[in-house]
């Protein structure tokens, strides 16, 4: 999507001039000092025992036995299993909304500045005080809003946060992810070049047509790029858990980061939230794989 | 023609949708507590501020606002302080490891807060970190840089590269040259930037909660606390709420403008 | 002195070598042009002198000094470029002083130095406008301005005219020559078309592929280009190339053969040339003569172009080689006649099969004689 390309004789030619490493260099440590390195050691203490409320017990080796018994901690799988969920289930929902939102906001022209300022104000509020708006306003069992809708047309009350609590942190995630994929589709649409639609059109293509040969490809990169983002940005997913759910109801919606964040400051589990800090960014990395290796190919296509 | 006002109508009827519980926000934070909380809805009401004055008087409000607008100014500092440079050379002279660089920078935005949370927490332990707002600085700052670098070397790169060359010929400082040739030239982009990194900073809930407490505790972890409400002090969660998220709804209108047109440019170099 | 001495100037980018061995020489106060096809590596050679491209091998010198290791800023060196590069957020004062404020030079020194280049270069009304109000020649003007305040020992000029409109670019080439002799001061200047080399320059430099093929004064390359390379970039319209075979040999004559009959005697240097070599016959449109009495070839008319003062005809060969011959005047030719074609005598440059050229022998009365049959005849 967006050219990298850094090298090449054009722009390398003032090389011999550069400021020095003195400029990139502190960046580069300081990256390196507070992402890099404390994963290192999270990686080492994952092979320790260590409970900070506990300390007679020492620090040892235990080799994988944190990994181990955290894979036959139903708690674990449920978040394990509910990390992979909440980051498909958001990624699928996120891009069909937003491709239409898209495609709408991209058609019109009344207003549109307006309507696109709405659309987008969902990602710009706090993780933690959507799940607040939708717990209180809307999906309170007593003075929510979504219950007095109901009872207009005599339908018996929900209370979705207890009957289906994954689905209702799905339902806030999506509605404060949706403008992002809206964002970044809009960014390809805007950039799909005329002379190809116009091309189409001649050759006797209807708007569907259109769509299908000359839309969709050209958005190709987009989603690529734009699912793939958001997947990584939504694996360690944490605000909305923390604030709807606490987790609950007992572990039915806890993921990955939330189980880390219960062994290390209810437990103080050093040891078993390192490993669950581990295998979230296994996850992560894998994923970040795919989305450089696609970013890579596109550098090189340009 | 009628297609295109069913699609409009869809929009807008969409929109109002998306941006209904924002308004809905605003709109109870003028309640008085009961009305807040009536069913059916009561939208014959008289307004009033009362609530707004109480965030403000209310000392404990005003310490969480002060923290956000401190931990997000010094992590932009830093952020900006270490990456423009770094963009700077990347952007007029880079070396083979620049590609290197830039992705790696990616990558550690990537970073789950989850994987560096535990040595972070006991470090901080240890050197008295927790609850300070500079311990919470120096992540976010980390967590902006990656962004400073990538935007920043983008919008530098627009500055056609003959202007840095005429510049180096006739300056040999590339102090001066960046203060008085590129700056002033990226002012729009630099202000994109910021924008940018103040909406994501000010929103940042993992780490905050993890690595401060009361005293330094920015507005997201403020507004955790209020999970717990059951219909006590709706209009007044909807006032600190409204507080809380009406600066950065500005700015990211404000901002996303430009962003688009910048992602739609570079998509198509 | 501000002479530029290159000594073995090569640079290797990691694909490809864009300069391969360069040596040159150029005197104070020369005006020098490079001038060569794209990628030839003449903007290279420019850059490596002003020191904003490291040369991967050789030395680079200005006034005598080397400068290899020194920054541009320090080299005495002022550069103009093709898109002007002029700072859009700085007037045009500023544009022209950012050089000497960055310098440390007082103000009012900076502002009477500004404005004395601003009347050499006549933009004085413009002084505080902003590049983007400006038009591209007064843009390129102020380019200008901004080298000359500095006063330079070498002033680069890379492509100024490039980005100009065809009128634009014959009055801003008069005023470079004009401001180079007010100036007089060493100038290297880079292009692609040899009417900018032919009309500025006191010695030219032809490049190709990152080597020097030739180094002369423009009438030197003009009537004694080094091979066929030189003899078709230099030269409007180009000189006619045509595929002959030696066919006989005298002390000073080489007599070659186009087809079946037709023979032509080219005076040369013959060492070297055996009967049967295939050569190459160059000829410039003004040396061929339509309706000679002794014709060397026949040719069918396929075009002919009337300028008013001048007129072209393109005619082909029986051999399907196209010739241009001009015309002074509305000269006549109608498309499709058959015209019988003369050479003027000792005016054609053989070339071996190499490319090479064969060296001509012309006296100075020769010289004298070519010029009055040329001009005599088509008046």
């Amino acid at each position: 999507m967006t050219a990298i390309a850094v090298t090449g004789s054009q722009t390398a030619r003032l090389r011999r001039l550069a400021p020095g490493t003195l400029a990139t260099a502190p960046s580069v440590i300081y990256l390196v000092l507070v992402t890099q390195l404390p994963f290192v050691v999270t990686v080492y203490l994952s092979l320790h025992q260590w409970n900070l409320l506990h300390p007679e017990r020492g620090v040892s080796f235990v080799g994988l036995s944190n990994y181990l018994s955290l894979a036959v901690d139903p708690v674990f799988q449920i978040a394990v299993l509910n990390t992979v969920i909440f980051t498909t289930e958001a990624v699928a929902a996120t891009t069909i909304i937003g491709l239409g939102l898209a495609l709408l906001l991209h058609h019109i022209s009344f207003l549109r500045g307006l309507l696109y300022l709405f659309l987008l104000s969902p990602f710009l509020v706090m993780e933690t005080v959507a799940p607040l708006l939708w717990k209180t306003y809307l999906l309170n069992p007593v003075y929510g809003l979504l219950n007095w809708f109901l009872s207009l047309f005599g339908i018996a009350g929900l209370d979705p946060l207890g009957q289906a609590p994954a689905l209702t942190v799905m339902t806030i995630v999506t509605w404060q992810w949706t403008p992002f994929m809206m964002l970044i589709l809009l960014a390809g649409l805007q950039s799909r070049p005329e002379e190809l639609v116009e091309a189409a059109r001649v050759e006797g293509a209807r708007s569907f047509g259109v769509f299908r040969n000359v839309t969709l490809p050209h958005l190709r990169p987009f989603f690529a790029v734009g699912m793939l983002v958001e997947a990584i940005l939504l694996l360690p997913l944490f605000g909305p858990i923390y604030v709807a759910t606490y987790g609950g109801p007992g572990f039915r919606t806890a993921n990955l980061t939330f189980d880390a964040y219960r062994l290390l400051t209810q437990q103080y589990e050093v040891g078993k939230a390192a490993a669950c800090g581990v295998v979230t960014a296994a996850l992560t990395m894998a994923v970040t794989v795919i989305l450089l290796r696609r970013v890579r190919l596109d550098v090189q296509r340009s | 023609m009628i297609l295109s006002a069913l699609a409009w109508s869809a929009t807008a009827v969409l929109a109002l949708v998306m941006f209904f519980p924002i308004a809905w926000m605003v709109i109870t934070s003028t309640k008085s507590e009961t009305d807040a909380i009536a069913i059916p809805p009561n939208l014959w009401f008289v307004p009033s501020l009362a609530k707004f004055e109480a965030a403000f008087i209310d000392g404990d409000y005003l310490r969480f606002f002060d923290n956000s607008v401190a931990i997000v100014g010094g992590s932009v500092l830093i952020a900006l302080a270490l990456g423009l440079p770094a963009a700077y050379s990347l952007a007029y002279f880079p070396g083979k490891r620049a590609n290197d660089i830039l992705l790696f920078a990616l990558s550690t935005r990537f970073m789950p807060g989850v994987a560096v949370i535990v040595p972070l927490f006991l470090l901080y332990s240890k050197a008295g970190l927790i609850d300070t707002r500079a311990g919470l600085i120096l992540i976010d700052a980390a967590l902006n840089l990656p962004l400073v670098l990538w935007l920043m070397r983008r919008f530098f790169r627009d500055i056609p590269l003959e202007i840095i060359e005429a510049a180096l010929i006739e300056c040999r400082s590339h102090w001066r040259i960046f203060w008085r040739v590129v700056v002033p030239l990226s002012v729009p982009g630099l202000g994109a930037t910021i924008f940018l990194l103040i909406i994501l900073t000010w929103n940042e809930f993992f780490f905050a909660v993890n690595v401060t407490g009361q005293s330094a505790a920015p507005l997201p972890v403020y507004m955790a606390a209020f999970m717990t409400t059951e219909g006590q002090t709706w209009a007044q969660m909807s006032a600190a709420a409204t507080l809380a998220t009406l600066p950065i709804m500005i700015l990211g209108w404000l901002t996303s403008r430009s962003l688009v047109r910048g992602l739609a440019a570079g998509a198509s170099r | 002195m501000a002479n530029v001495i290159l000594r073995n100037i090569s640079k290797s980018y990691d694909n490809h070598q864009a300069l391969r061995g360069i040596n040159l020489k150029i005197h104070d106060r020369e005006f020098v042009v490079f001038v060569g096809p794209s990628g030839c590596g003449k903007s290279t050679l420019l850059r490596a002198i002003a020191g904003l491209i490291e040369v991967s091998e050789g030395e680079v010198f200005i006034d005598d000094k080397l400068v290899n290791n020194v920054a541009p800023a320090d080299r005495g060196i002022a550069m103009v470029f093709q898109n002007y590069a002029l700072f859009p957020h700085m007037s045009v004062f500023d544009n022209v002083g950012f050089g000497l404020k960055m310098a440390g030079l007082p103000r009012t020194e900076i502002a009477t130095r500004v404005r004395e280049a601003a009347r050499l270069l006549q933009i004085e009304n413009l002084l505080q406008r902003r590049p983007r109000e400006l038009s591209g020649g007064q843009r390129q003007r102020v380019a200008i301005g901004r080298a000359i305040v500095r006063q330079p020992k070498v002033f680069l000029f890379d492509e100024p005219l490039s980005n100009l409109d065809a009128a634009l670019r014959v009055a801003t080439r008069v005023e470079i020559a004009r401001l180079h002799r007010a100036v007089n001061a060493t100038a290297i200047y880079v292009t692609h078309d040899q009417v900018e080399a032919m009309t500025l320059a006191s010695r030219i430099v032809v490049m190709r592929d990152g080597l020097v093929e030739q180094v002369g004064t423009p009438l030197e390359l003009y009537h004694n280009p080094c091979n066929l390379f030189v003899a078709s970039f230099i030269g409007t319209p180009r000189m006619n190339l045509l595929a002959a075979t030696v066919v006989g040999l005298e002390r000073d004559k080489a007599i070659v053969s186009l087809g079946e009959t037709e023979r032509l005697a080219a005076p040369c240097v013959t060492d070297g040339l055996s009967i049967g070599d295939a050569v190459t016959i160059g000829v410039r449109p003004q040396h061929l003569i339509i309706g000679s009495s002794a014709p060397v070839f026949r040719a069918v008319v396929a075009a002919v172009e009337r300028l008013g003062d001048e007129t072209f005809v393109y005619a082909d060969h029986a051999i399907a080689e196209q010739v241009a011959i001009k015309i002074d005047g509305e000269g006549g030719a109608t498309v499709g006649e058959t015209v019988p074609v003369g050479v003027v005598t000792g005016t054609c440059q053989l070339f071996t099969a190499a490319g090479v050229a064969i060296r001509r022998i012309i006296s100075v009365a020769d010289q004298e004689r070519i010029s009055a049959i040329v001009h005599g005849f088509k008046r």
